[in-house]
């Protein structure tokens, strides 16, 4: 099942490499992990976890709303595309909050509001809303942090998705915790993009994954 | 010997006017304070005016930013609401939520003496058609039948109730008690009147429409042997067999959902007094009587009953286990019974403020702030809500698109979009823990069913300044949807 759902997400990386870039596809894979790990929360139903998947998908569409309508769409796909009201229901507690505030942003953004200038004028977030603009990798330092940051992190895909214990997700928190801090030293720009999926990873990871205890009726 | 149904009938003719005495004036006459039969205390009018003349006051003196204030006030308050429910939420949806205590429901051996004489109290009024099915449910428990004491409550005037009950309340463990006419004609008074009759050492009291899961009484009563003595109450989770009948019963599906799966639970969590549901609440008898029952004054008596259980030194808990009711399927139905749970909530509030400092020693400052928003705040919510919508499209039409950054007007817009989007989402989210989802998108709807309780919430308020005590009766027994004969237990 992880091939197909890694097949599920080439479109996201094929059409971030066409920047020129090895960074898009690192980018692809922690959106990957995103979703194949909150597809494992979405299974439990636990309300926690949904609250924390939930604003971790808000939070990418603030930093990344490219990355946040890709996680959007290939999220319903890993765990299961909606068939009947119960599975529709789902995405519609799970995609409120990105959906919000995708909205929101775009509300901002058509009626030229800063919020940034109302917190402080040298906050600059990265909110592309032309976020078809795909950054392309500049240093090639930077090309082999992120290549340094994939090798541990590929086990992880694998364990991400039998994701039934708190502690590789907690590990990918901070692999990727630390990858934003050398990204960071690279460019500064670029890792705005990043950190929508990495706060996104880390916020789900400090979920407590958990079983339902009761889910035997249904309206 | 007299069979008890006759000893009950022959102490009702004998006694009939000393109990009704006992039932309206027992806590007036030893607890003054917490007593609903004053709607507002001089006390209390005078703060009341004098929070007017400051609002007028910064209404003349500070001209320009005036709108600005006002917005900002309403919009605090609206959010603070809303915020409060989201933090009860997460602590309700907690891993270890009081809901997820395991209460084994086997306390004792098989042998039925053992067991303790369990009562249940069924107010009814004018709900003969509802009478088979109640009569089902209650036999379906799963309690020894000669240990149960159910009081089926009627009113003296209700012929057909009665005729009915005779007809399907055969087993002995059925008790028909009449209330002699007397105002207020109110459920608590029915309760509190019954009371006196009760032979058991817990006591329960369920609605008409009411299916309990079968291992409910087993439940509760494990769980209170688990519990420290001064845990005098269980409160059921609640909801609907027929959630999915139309989209008024998703809505009102939705919000039961997130009140005793989530809100409930978490208050319990933060230790802030717990107002109960109308229903499936399990009473140590002995707390019961202490605290002189229900007040018959009180519209909604659950609400009361639960905060001065905590101010009385008392511990509120929820169980485990689900009462299934009917939705009202009807818009007229379902405004009546929303206003008078609002005006409810006021009068609830009003009486447990006359003495704030004493709340705030027995409930401690974050029961006390809790008892504000979430007692006081829910009603004021529902205020509140029209108002923002009003001044955002006054600002709209003062200052046009500006509005929207610019005035009060971005500062209602702001509350309104926080508070309603929170809203919306923890309606959502309550679906989460019974499964089902399928009502989720409903959710979508709630800013719309959150008008609908704003027009309940004046309508409540005119109803506590002209008839405070006026009860106003909700009809069941009008959903297409039958009642399952064996509702579904937990897990199974």
């Amino acid at each position: 099942m992880i091939w197909l759902r890694l097949l599920l997400v080439m479109p996201a990386i094929l059409a971030m490499a066409i920047g020129g870039s090895l960074y898009p596809l690192w980018f692809a894979l922690a959106l990957y992990v995103l979703t194949s790990t909150g597809a494992e929360f979405l299974k439990r139903r636990d309300a926690r976890s949904v609250i924390g998947l939930s604003g971790a998908l808000g939070a990418v569409q603030v930093f990344t709303p490219l990355g946040g309508f890709l996680v959007a769409g290939v999220l319903p796909a890993l765990a299961g595309f909606p068939r009947n009201r119960t599975t529709l229901g789902l995405y519609a507690v799970l995609l409120f909050v990105p959906v919000l505030i995708a909205t929101l942003l775009l509300f901002v953004s058509s009626a030229q509001i800063s919020p940034a200038a109302m917190v402080n004028a040298n906050w600059q977030p990265s909110v592309h809303l032309d976020a078809l603009k795909i950054p392309v990798l500049e240093f090639p330092v930077r090309m082999a942090l992120d290549v340094a940051v994939a090798i541990p992190f590929l086990p992880l895909l694998f364990l991400a998705d039998r994701a039934q214990r708190k502690w590789p997700a907690t590990l990918g928190g901070v692999l990727l915790g630390a990858s934003l801090i050398a990204t960071y030293l690279g460019s500064v720009l670029d890792s705005w993009t990043l950190f929508g999926g990495y706060a996104a990873i880390i916020a789900v990871s400090f979920a407590p994954p958990r079983q339902t205890h009761e889910m035997t009726r249904d309206a | 010997m007299l069979p008890l149904q006759q000893l009950t009938q022959a102490i009702n003719r004998a006694f009939g006017d000393r109990l009704t005495a006992i039932a309206v004036c027992d806590l007036a006459r030893h607890k003054p304070e917490f007593s609903a039969g004053r709607a507002i205390t001089q006390r209390q009018i005078i703060c009341a005016l004098i929070v007017m003349v400051l609002c007028v006051c910064v209404f003349i003196f500070a001209g320009g930013i005036t709108h600005y204030v006002l917005s900002g006030v309403l919009a605090v308050c609206f959010a603070a609401n809303a915020g409060l429910r989201a933090l009860l939420t997460w602590k309700g949806a907690g891993e270890h939520s009081p809901m997820d205590e395991p209460v084994c429901a086997t306390p004792f051996s098989g042998r039925e003496l053992e067991w303790p004489i369990y009562t249940i109290i069924v107010p009814m009024y004018r709900e003969a058609n509802v009478m088979a099915n109640l009569v089902h449910a209650i036999l379906a428990l799963d309690y020894p039948r000669n240990r149960l004491d159910v009081k089926l409550v009627l009113e003296a005037d209700d012929a057909q109730t009665y005729a009915a009950a005779k007809e399907y309340a055969r087993d002995p463990c059925f008790e028909i008690i009449r209330v002699p006419p007397s105002q207020p004609r109110t459920k608590p008074k029915a309760a509190n009147y019954a009371l006196q009759f009760a032979r058991g050492a817990y006591i329960v009291i369920y609605d008409a429409e009411d299916r309990p899961e079968p291992d409910q009484l087993k439940k509760a009563l494990a769980m209170f042997r688990q519990s420290p003595d001064n845990v005098a109450c269980l409160q059921a989770r609640l909801n609907f067999y027929n959630a999915d009948e139309n989209w008024l019963t998703r809505m009102f599906a939705l919000d039961y959902a997130l009140w005793f799966d989530f809100l409930l639970p978490g208050l319990d969590r933060l230790g802030i007094p717990m107002p109960l549901g109308g229903t499936s609440n399990h009473f140590r008898t002995q707390a019961l009587r202490a605290i002189h029952g229900w007040d018959p004054y009180n519209v909604t008596e659950d609400a009361d009953i639960g905060i001065r259980l905590s101010q009385m030194g008392f511990r509120v808990r929820t169980l485990d286990s689900t009462t299934y009711e009917e939705a009202v399927t009807q818009l007229g139905v379902w405004l009546g019974q929303r206003s008078r749970w609002m005006k409810g909530y006021i009068q609830t509030w009003l009486v447990h403020m006359r003495k704030p400092r004493a709340l705030l020693h027995n409930a401690g400052a974050h029961g006390f702030a809790g008892f504000q928003l979430f007692v006081g705040g829910t009603p004021l919510a529902a205020l509140l809500n029209p108002l923002l919508w009003l001044l955002f499209c006054v600002s709209l039409v003062i200052y046009g698109p500006a509005a929207l950054t610019a005035g009060g007007g971005g500062v209602a817009l702001c509350g309104l979009i926080l508070g309603n989007a929170l809203f919306t989402y923890l309606m959502m989210l309550g679906v989460l823990r019974r499964g089902w989802l399928s009502l989720a998108p409903f959710g979508l709807c709630a800013p719309l069913y959150w008008l609908l309780i704003s027009v309940a919430a004046y309508r409540g308020v005119f109803e506590l300044l002209y008839k405070p005590w006026h009860w106003q009766k909700t009809d069941h027994g009008l959903s297409r949807i039958t009642p399952p004969n064996q509702i579904m237990q937990a897990g199974s």
